[in-house]
């Protein structure tokens, strides 16, 4: 757990010692807010009930692509600078490297939920949610974009640059996301399949509306821990094939 | 303290090595040598444990690469030809997280660092982002990081690459100064840092090993005839004409000698004990001033040339098995 720990305070350092960090927090930021102001609460009068749900609605988009953005170099920076052998010669397993690269964007991605919490505030403060509805709602987020980092942690463990990791990953993500609209012109049994495998329609809405349902945590925990054992499983073939 | 058996690494067009077998002793310090894409890096990258090998087995300290791989790399320190190094980190910083990574405590990591930042020269840079240092700072930086958790071998490709001739006397008084705490084996192109550094030399082509030994070893080994490098005053028929005498002798006339003199290469045709004395006097009877006799050592590249040169035919078949 130690070195887990080690390698994520790197990473998570990397974010800070540049501009990329501060981009992205900024970025998000700035669009969560205007999302928030300019659909969520708009120009006419809303229960604050529907002001949070939209909230979550477009922050969880933003989640997505935030995610993608900070997972993509984990792996494909260091294999293009030449780095991993620092990894790859330690002792230490390709799990450990994973996990840690995972952990770093997770508590990234955390922090640039932490600090949006003030939009939801400012709904709890003036209007009727509670806050176990918000609480529930961040969860949410928290469980997409964890998903969405391991989804493009493995294309940043297949491909040989940022960039490639990045399309592949926002590629993934958006294939999982738009299986609902698959699932809409399939017939049963698949037709199920695929509406139980999309992203976000069927197990993100209720988190948004501040329910909490044990098998969409258990969907979103099992993509993500079957996304890093494939990531796992890819940086070992390379002792192989390199 | 490694043992390389039946080493073998495949891809799906070609071998980059081929069977290849042997042994370093603790403490020693043995240089590797081949031309580019002969097997040397492959080599120190099966041994480090970033690759695995498609057959055969590496054994450090007894542990096999293939089934051990942590116990192997917790031996092992290694640097890559080129520094694997975060260009936003500083040498402490980052030294300090390899230290960790490879299961030193914050105050073993701490200690470690400060050890191999001094030997390693590193203190002057040791606060500033590596993306500013100069390419033989950061080559230093990455031997501390192969040094950092104080492994018994040493594993280094390539380390005087891009130096220049100051830095690379450098860096030999310190692979130099690892022996005896550490086993090294290193890469290089300059032979003449190989074996003033090296105990052993093993060279390496097409990946297999064409030879290994001793510098000496390796001279003995080729098949070139001793020579002698000869001087003197005088013009160039009275020199063959005292040199009649010795049928064992071919001579082979130098070009450009300075005015007044003659000289010639004489190659021994015949094992046989040294001439130079006798040389001296037929020289001395025939009225001429000796200036020069002296042995004419095999240059370094003529060894290397005669085991991995294009005409290496002659060269013997690929060692295997220890020494």
């Amino acid at each position: 757990m130690t070195v887990v720990l080690t390698i994520a305070r790197r990473d998570l350092g990397a974010y800070f010692t540049g501009f990329s960090g501060y981009l992205i927090l900024a970025g998000h930021l700035l669009l969560t807010g205007l999302l928030f102001s300019v659909y969520a609460v708009g120009d006419q009068p809303k229960l604050s009930q529907q002001v949070i749900e939209n909230f979550f609605f477009y922050s969880s988009g933003m989640a997505m692509v935030t995610a993608v953005l900070l997972a993509m170099r984990l792996i494909a920076e260091e294999r293009q600078m030449q780095t991993l052998v620092l990894l790859r010669t330690a002792p230490i397993t390709e799990r450990q490297i994973i996990w840690g690269k995972f952990l770093s964007a997770l508590a990234f991605l955390l922090l640039t939920l932490v600090v949006s919490l003030y939009l939801p505030s400012m709904v709890l403060i003036h209007g009727k949610v509670s806050w176990l509805q918000i609480a529930t709602g961040y969860l949410g987020l928290a469980l997409l974009g964890a998903t969405c980092i391991a989804i493009t942690l493995l294309a940043s463990a297949w491909s040989g640059s940022q960039m490639m990791a990045g399309a592949l990953g926002g590629l993934m993500v958006s294939l999982l996301l738009v299986l609902w609209l698959v699932a809409k012109v399939t017939d049963a049994p698949l037709k199920g399949l695929l509406d139980y495998l999309a992203l976000h329609n069927q197990h993100f809405s209720p988190f948004s509306r501040g329910i909490l349902h044990l098998r969409d945590v258990a969907y979103y925990l099992g993509v993500t821990v079957v996304c890093l054992e494939s990531a796992v499983r890819s940086l070992e073939s390379w002792r192989w094939s390199e | 303290m490694i043992e390389a058996l039946q080493l073998t690494k495949s891809y799906a067009t070609a071998h980059a090595l081929d069977s290849v077998s042997f042994r370093v002793a603790t403490g020693e310090i043995v240089g590797l040598i081949g031309k580019n894409g002969a097997g040397k890096s492959t080599t120190l990258k099966l041994l480090s444990g970033q690759l695995l090998p498609s057959s055969g087995d590496v054994l450090v300290d007894g542990y096999s690469v293939a089934r051990d791989p942590l116990a192997v790399r917790r031996l092992i320190g290694y640097q890559p030809d080129v520094p694997p190094l975060y260009p936003e980190m500083s040498p402490r910083a980052f030294l300090d997280f390899t230290a960790r990574l490879r299961g030193l405590n914050r105050k073993q990591a701490r200690e470690r660092v400060s050890i191999v930042m001094t030997r390693t020269g590193l203190e002057p840079v040791a606060n500033q982002a590596m993306r500013g240092l100069s390419h033989g700072f950061q080559q230093r930086v990455g031997i501390a990081q192969a040094l950092v958790h104080n492994p018994k071998v040493v594993l280094l490709d390539e380390p005087t690459s891009g130096l220049d001739p100051f830095q690379i006397a450098q860096m030999r008084d310190l692979i130099r100064s690892l022996r005896p705490d550490h086993t090294v084996l290193f890469s290089s192109h300059l032979l003449p840092e190989v074996t003033r550094v090296c105990d052993r030399i093993l060279l390496i082509d097409q990946g297999r090993v064409k030879a290994q030994g001793t510098e000496a070893e390796l001279r003995a080994q080729s098949t070139r005839r001793p020579t002698l490098m000869l001087t003197v005053r005088g013009d160039r028929a009275g020199l063959a004409k005292a040199l009649e005498r010795f049928p064992q002798l071919a001579v082979s006339w130098m070009d450009a000698p300075p005015p007044g003199t003659v000289r010639a290469r004489l190659s021994l045709l015949t094992e046989g004990t040294d001439l130079r004395e006798e040389i001296s006097h037929a020289l001395d009877s025939a009225g001429l001033g000796l200036l020069e006799l002296r042995s004419d050592m095999q240059r370094l590249e003529d060894i290397f040339m005669f085991f991995l040169g294009p005409n290496a035919s002659g060269a013997r078949p690929a060692t295997r098995g220890g020494l």
